[in-house]
């Protein structure tokens, strides 16, 4: 994270000189002292991403593909000659202990066009879909399989 | 030359995007489904345009920059069409009319 950091501030300054360096060493290091003092963020998350590196590729590589399938999907809604569509709303449960992770399962659920998360309470979520296809089978989508594939590796 | 025509096409599929999210955004009626293809815009269309302009610049301090905004609107765009869809669903009270209510609760 401390890299990360120090990464963004040099390419928000677009170049690589010595007291640009110094500076983003400095302010990393005081930007990443605040984190774990303030917004509880502690170097474990760091593991996380260390041991699920992999998974996290694949997810990114999930996430586009779904993606594109739903945006085709939702094309032919627009496109067609008359309007007809049934929106719906799903209620459904997800057994993900981990909070980040159930952010990650209703950004990605929001991203994907036709679907929006509209509440995430505990593990009831409450998603929104444009039509009753774009919602089918939602509950155990791929996401949440991958997710929980993350959360084994946490403990394991 | 096959850069600038990657970057073209990429380029031209987000100003598609765009415009199916306009097109869209005219046809259907309820708020939350307009919401729902105008969502598209903001993460698919956004997204190509840049990931073209990215293939255009080639590697650079620049295109390190466009690509901090790919990343920036993958977490931003889904977090505020959330809010509009929650407060819309907090404050419509015939909302049962627009859409049907499924649910998979195991409670």
């Amino acid at each position: 994270m401390y890299i990360l950091l120090l990464l963004f501030w040099i390419i928000l300054n677009g170049k690589i000189t010595t007291e640009i360096l110094i500076f983003g060493v400095v302010l990393s290091a005081a930007i990443f002292w605040f984190m774990c003092r303030y917004l509880e963020y502690s170097p474990k998350y760091e593991m996380f991403v260390a041991k699920n590196l992999l998974w996290i590729l694949v997810y990114f590589i999930v996430l586009i593909i779904e993606i594109f399938k739903a945006a085709i999907t939702v094309y032919k809604r627009v496109y067609s000659r008359k309007i007809e569509i049934q929106p719906q709303m799903v209620f459904f449960d997800v057994d993900i202990e981990s909070e980040f992770l159930r952010f990650v399962l209703a950004n990605s659920i929001t991203i994907t066009p036709g679907t929006i998360t509209v509440d995430v309470d505990d593990n009831h979520f409450c998603v929104h879909a444009l039509d009753y296809t774009l919602a089918e089978g939602i509950e155990d989508s791929v996401f949440i399989k991958l997710l929980k594939k993350m959360e084994g590796n946490i403990c394991g | 030359m096959f850069r600038l025509i990657l970057s073209a096409l990429f380029i031209l599929a987000g100003v598609n995007v765009i415009i199916t999210a306009l097109v869209g955004n005219y046809r259907f009626s309820y708020v939350l489904n307009r919401m729902q293809v105008g969502a598209t815009a903001d993460t698919m269309g956004a997204i190509l345009v840049l990931v073209g302009l990215v293939i255009k610049t080639g590697f650079n301090m620049i295109s390190l920059k466009l690509f901090v905004m790919i990343i920036f609107f993958f977490v931003a765009s889904p977090v505020c069409s959330h809010f509009l869809a929650r407060t819309e669903t907090i404050a419509n009270e015939d909302i049962l009319d627009e859409c049907e209510v499924v649910s998979h609760d195991s409670i």
